[in-house]
């Protein structure tokens, strides 16, 4: 062959081999043919109506899985994420319900979750606690809470702050243009702003991080503080759609977030990953959890699928670094 | 202030007076005294254990001396944490190198020392840029820049570090060095000590610990021997021998 032939296919070999190494570019390929399947399968699954259903959980999880996807990259993990949306929610719902206005409601309710993941930094930081016994243990502390507030259930009857969940725009719902905003914010940070960027050297190598002058200390509460506000963003979101507050809400979250997320390309090791990746991870997983509705999976199997797409997505992406190699 | 009566008349650039450190009950220093003048490597020599690494870090801000005070230029300052010692002119590299494995050679280059932008965005383009300007200075050949620091040669990821410390950020006007050679070869041994006395030509002190007596003969300029955390001694190297150094750090006279 001519020298020049034989170059230009080496070259689009490495760039193909390159592209599909690239984790946005597999799981984008994975979402639209899962999407052509199931449009073809089940007529149910491409209309606006199923859209609409799955927007709230699209929404709460992308949102809450851009604060993991950051704690993650930072190594660190938070399991409280579920019970403290619950929490938040329920805090706006008892404000509400007690007579105040619906912006104090709502930033009540932020607040208060805000401040549950301060605390969760806070033992992490000074207490020096492992970061899963600290999240598990406020797990169960912000879910108590909830469920003394809540009992069984606080009703909405505001119809502006019911707007926050099921008003739309543009034909999409209110929770899900929040979250794209959120996503998008957070990818240009993460991606470009210095302070953001510190979360991979703390997770690539903490004690390193140390001595280069980073203040790993106040990174790591931050981080933690960030994802209780997401957390209570969410939360308010959810119990404006539902119209009402309950003490279930979001219960086993974390599984399916942080699945997500590590799907998305963020390690559990920490210093890798992206929010785009994380976004991507959402979407997949919800569109799994989706799929399992629509044909009429018993609900008793999602989780056993769940969890064994996320072993599966891991254990391919080890395969999948013979491609990484050669890029 | 005074400095205590001294053969040499020159103004010590950093000053170490009677540091004591504990770690629970175990005295790693016990009282030291050190002084770095301008222009000049000091070679901080000792066997395994008798201190040297401790005190290094007392002096980087990675520990604080239990007792004890610093001087740096002559002012009394308490070094909190190791980004005020780089405030202060005061870069070390550490015996592991302190680098980010899964990072690349540019994120490891600025880290802690951004270049950044209006909003505190980052300058990745000129950070790209420095980089290639460093790597050629230190005379590193790297297949990529966006090759992860892993999988780099020991001479280079050296190189790196030295890179980060010296010629990223404000010129610090002392360095701390932490088994510099340690593992390397001999040919990134000489491209390092050169290195080295590259600096002391830029007008930078040094601070060498090593283990290898025939470096530090190449190239240092005065000795201080540490021994079970006390000093034991403090020559010239001109005015001294392998053979002595060798007894001061393991107690024979």
């Amino acid at each position: 062959m001519i020298p020049q032939v034989s170059q230009r296919k080496a070259d689009t070999k490495r760039f193909v081999a390159s592209l599909i190494a690239q984790r946005w570019f597999a799981l984008t390929l994975v979402i639209l043919v899962f999407c052509m399947f199931l449009g073809l399968r089940y007529p149910a699954f491409a209309t606006l109506a199923n859209f609409r259903a799955v927007s709230i959980s699209l929404a709460t999880n992308g949102i809450v899985g851009v604060g993991m996807c950051l704690l993650l990259v930072s190594r660190e993990i938070d399991l409280s994420v579920g019970s403290n949306l619950a929490l938040g929610g329920a805090i706006s719902g008892l404000l509400l319900a007690n007579g105040m206005s619906v912006p104090v409601s709502i930033i009540g309710g932020i607040f208060t979750s805000a401040f549950i993941g301060f605390v969760n930094g806070l033992v992490v930081d000074r207490l020096h606690v492992n970061c899963l016994i600290a999240t598990l243990g406020m797990m169960g502390v912000a879910r108590g809470i909830t469920v003394l507030i809540v009992g069984g259930g606080i009703l909405i009857i505001n119809k502006y702050f019911s707007w926050l969940g099921q008003g739309t725009f543009l034909s999409l719902q209110f929770p899900v243009w929040v979250m794209i905003m959120i996503t998008i914010l957070a990818g240009i940070l993460l991606k470009k702003h210095h302070f953001f960027r510190q979360t991979y050297y703390k997770g690539a190598n903490e004690e390193a991080a140390i001595l280069a002058g980073i203040n790993v200390s106040f990174l790591r509460i931050f981080m933690y503080a960030f994802t209780g506000l997401l957390c209570g963003i969410a939360g308010v979101l959810a119990t404006a759609r539902f119209g009402v507050a309950t003490s279930t809400a979001g219960f086993g979250m974390e599984l399916e977030v942080i699945s997500a997320v590590v799907i998305g390309g963020s390690s559990l090791q920490g210093g890798e990953g992206n929010i785009l990746g994380a976004f991507l991870g959402v979407v997949l997983m919800t569109l799994i959890t989706d799929a399992l509705v629509i044909a009429r999976v018993s609900v008793y199997w999602h989780r056993i699928i769940i969890g064994t797409v996320l072993i599966a997505a891991v254990a391919f992406d080890s395969w999948m670094s013979r491609y990484r190699a050669m890029a | 202030m005074e400095s205590p009566k001294h053969e040499d008349k020159r103004k010590p650039v950093l000053e170490a007076r009677r540091i004591t450190k504990k770690f629970s009950g175990i005295v790693a220093l016990f009282q030291v005294d050190l002084r770095l003048y301008p222009n000049e490597i000091l070679a901080l020599l000792g066997d395994n254990g008798a201190g040297k690494s401790t005190l290094i870090k007392c002096l980087s801000g990675a520990h604080s001396p239990s007792e004890g005070e610093i001087f740096v230029r002559g002012e009394r300052i308490i070094i909190s944490n190791p980004k005020k010692a780089k405030s202060l002119g005061v870069e070390t590299i550490y015996q592991d190198m302190a680098l980010f494995d899964i990072l690349n050679v540019p994120s490891n280059l600025f880290a802690g020392k951004p270049l950044i932008r209006s909003w505190g965005f980052l300058d990745d383009k000129s950070m790209k840029r420095e980089s290639v300007r460093i790597l050629n200075r230190l005379d590193i050949r790297v297949r990529s820049l966006n090759q992860v620091v892993r999988n780099l040669s020991g001479g280079q990821r050296h190189a790196v570090s030295i890179g980060r410390a010296v010629y990223v950020g404000n010129t610090p006007q002392i360095v701390l060095m932490d088994e510099p050679t340690a593992g390397l070869g001999v040919e990134e041994s000489n491209k390092l000590l050169q290195t080295i006395l590259d600096l002391k030509e830029e007008g930078i002190s040094v601070i060498l610990i090593s283990h290898n007596l025939d470096h530090v003969f190449a190239v240092a300029d005065r000795a201080v021997v540490l021994r079970g955390g006390k000093l034991v001694g403090e020559k010239d190297i001109k005015k001294t021998n392998r053979t002595e150094i060798v007894q001061m750090m393991l107690g024979v006279v």
